[in-house]
């Protein structure tokens, strides 16, 4: 069991009986100091989506999965294809791909999740880093880190980051939260 | 019979009790539901209801079956619980036994939430929440003040009774009667020249800052506090206790502390001010339905959580609001709520003060916008039936 407030996207939850992945959780504070968590979930076996809200200490019963290492390959829409050392290929359903498209590259290593035998979702790196491809021009003199601007890699995704980065710069970035860790060697 | 189970855990003050009483007496009276309130303290209720047992496990008041609820209670009595539809406050939890006795009953179960005028409420309101534990279905109910919400709760006669007491002097004056005021302060109470303001307020509160603004206002000005509101503020102002019927004049400002009333007679004395400074939620709400100008201080929350709820809410309120008055209520508001920033309170009120006018034409428009989104307990009951 979790609570909700631990429960993350991509994670399975059995609502009803049914294994649900997480596509997208909320928090919000709600009165008196305690939180309210809505929850997007989509069926594993139906592929039916819903929408439920739960108290942030609300508990869940998670559902352990199996998974494997592998690194992506190609897409073939609506599938991303990933495929392992044994060159065994995995395919993920786009819509079960959420915050790991951010980040998507050829060749990057994942965890592909599995559930009942089938491939569900993919766990990236806590960790990745990626190139900046545009940002608008470095601010001298603000090395602060405190005072944030807009970067964009090359997936599109946009991550807030400090005035002294530059485009190019090549910069670390936390995928459980989408946000810039730090500046890497270039 | 349509039977309803309210449960509320009482953590301070009387904000979760007074939402759940009032939500209590609207069903059993206004919507003929046979209602029983568990409730974990008697102590704090008894200041609400008058006459309450706080020693009694089990009583009936005005109808309503009242129950001392302690997790500890025996399994059999949770085994007596009966219920079409179960309403928890606040998301307060429940003792495994009684979940096994819901798990029997399987009522409509409602988790009622506390109000906000946030955005996300909306997207919240009527949501599903499968209880792990019972395998059932409960609901979040959300007040709030837009009809994407539940509402906020009144009762049916409430506009009749209001314009009653203004329109009737006798009503006014047994009401006045009752509060046994000194005679200077009765007095003060019919002068139309004293702008008359309810002052209902955390311990905590920039209420010294308002005395000595008010002191040296240009107008005549009578602040009712009811006893153990403020009490040191009080204190330091009256040069005393702070009982109910001690009251002091000093310059431009007569300070009255009223005897602390039932949740019942509570509009009594909304009706009887020109505005009212509030808190929480269910005085916040009533000084709404009466019309008033009013100034929220809202429960502060962790890392200042309860301020954006504070600039959701102005922001709702204010939308139709000209310039001044808008600026000077929002600055008001601000003040009020943010400890750091009282030496700024009585300018905020100055600036405030010319602008009551137009923020009473306004508070009463907002009333009627109130007024369409439906009372809550009505609209609950809706939502059950639509749910099935």
């Amino acid at each position: 069991m979790k609570t909700a407030q631990e429960v993350r996207v991509g994670n399975v939850v059995m609502i009803d009986k049914q294994p649900m992945v997480v596509i997208k959780t909320e928090f919000s504070k709600s009165g008196r100091n305690s939180s309210v968590c809505k929850m997007k979930l989509k069926g594993l076996l139906t592929e039916s989506s819903t929408e439920t809200v739960f108290r942030a200490d609300d508990k869940l019963e998670t559902v352990m999965l199996d998974k494997k290492d592998a690194t992506y390959s190609y897409f073939a829409d609506p599938l991303y294809v990933f495929m392992d050392a044994d060159y065994n290929q995995y395919e993920v359903e786009k819509e079960n791909m959420i915050d790991a498209l951010n980040y998507l590259e050829d060749g990057m290593a994942v965890e592909v999740v599995f559930y009942n035998e089938k491939a569900i979702s993919v766990d990236l790196p806590t960790s990745v880093v990626r190139e900046i491809v545009y940002t608008e021009p470095a601010v001298k003199g603000d090395t602060s880190g405190k005072v944030l601007k807009p970067a964009k890699i090359a997936t599109g995704f946009e991550v807030a980051v400090p005035l002294f980065v530059e485009t190019g710069d090549k910069i670390e970035i936390d995928t459980r939260t989408g946000e810039y860790r730090s500046r890497a060697n270039k | 019979m349509r039977s309803a189970v309210l449960f509320c855990r009482v953590i301070d003050n009387f904000g979760d009790i007074g939402v759940c009483w009032r939500l209590a007496r609207l069903l059993q009276h206004a919507y003929g539901w046979q209602v029983s309130i568990w409730v974990d303290d008697l102590a704090s209720f008894a200041r609400l209801c008058p006459g309450l047992d706080v020693q009694a496990s089990h009583q009936a008041y005005e109808s309503i079956q009242v129950v001392h609820w302690c997790d500890q209670m025996p399994a059999a009595e949770w085994r007596q619980l009966q219920a079409n539809l179960l309403i928890e406050g606040f998301g307060c939890r429940l003792p495994d036994a009684a979940l096994e006795r819901i798990a029997q009953l399987r009522p409509h179960w409602i988790n009622l939430e506390y109000l906000s005028a946030e955005s996300w409420v909306e997207s919240c309101h009527g949501l599903r929440s499968p209880d792990a534990q019972t395998g059932l279905s409960k609901y979040f109910f959300f007040p709030g003040f837009s009809a994407k919400t539940g509402g906020v709760l009144y009762e049916p006669g409430l506009d009749a009774e209001r314009r009653a007491f203004r329109r009737q002097a006798a009503l006014r004056t047994q009401f006045v009667q009752s509060l046994h005021l000194p005679l200077p302060v009765q007095q003060a109470l019919d002068d139309p020249a004293y702008l008359k303001v309810l002052m209902f307020c955390y311990p905590q509160s920039g209420l010294s800052a308002l005395i000595q603004a008010w002191q040296e206002g240009a107008q005549e000005l009578l602040c009712l506090l009811p006893q153990g509101v403020a009490t040191a503020q009080a204190q330091a102002f009256l040069g005393g206790e702070a009982q109910a019927g001690a009251w002091r004049r000093q310059g431009n400002l007569t300070l009255a502390i009223l005897p602390f009333v039932p949740q019942a007679r509570f509009d009594r004395l909304l009706w009887l001010a020109d505005m009212a400074f509030v808190r929480g939620e269910d005085s916040f709400v009533r000084a709404q339905l009466a019309g008033l100008p009013l100034v929220w201080q809202i429960y502060p929350q962790e890392a200042d959580a309860h301020l954006e709820k504070l600039e959701a809410f102005m922001q709702a309120y204010l939308a139709r609001l000209q310039p001044p008055a808008a600026h000077a209520l929002q600055a008001l508001w601000q003040v009020w709520n943010q400890p750091e920033h009282y030496a700024g309170l009585g300018a905020a009120w100055r600036q405030l003060q010319a602008s009551l006018p137009q923020l009473h034409r306004h508070a009463l428009r907002w009333r009627q916008r109130l007024r369409r989104n439906g009372d809550l307990a009505g609209n609950l009951l809706q939502f059950i039936q639509k749910i099935g």
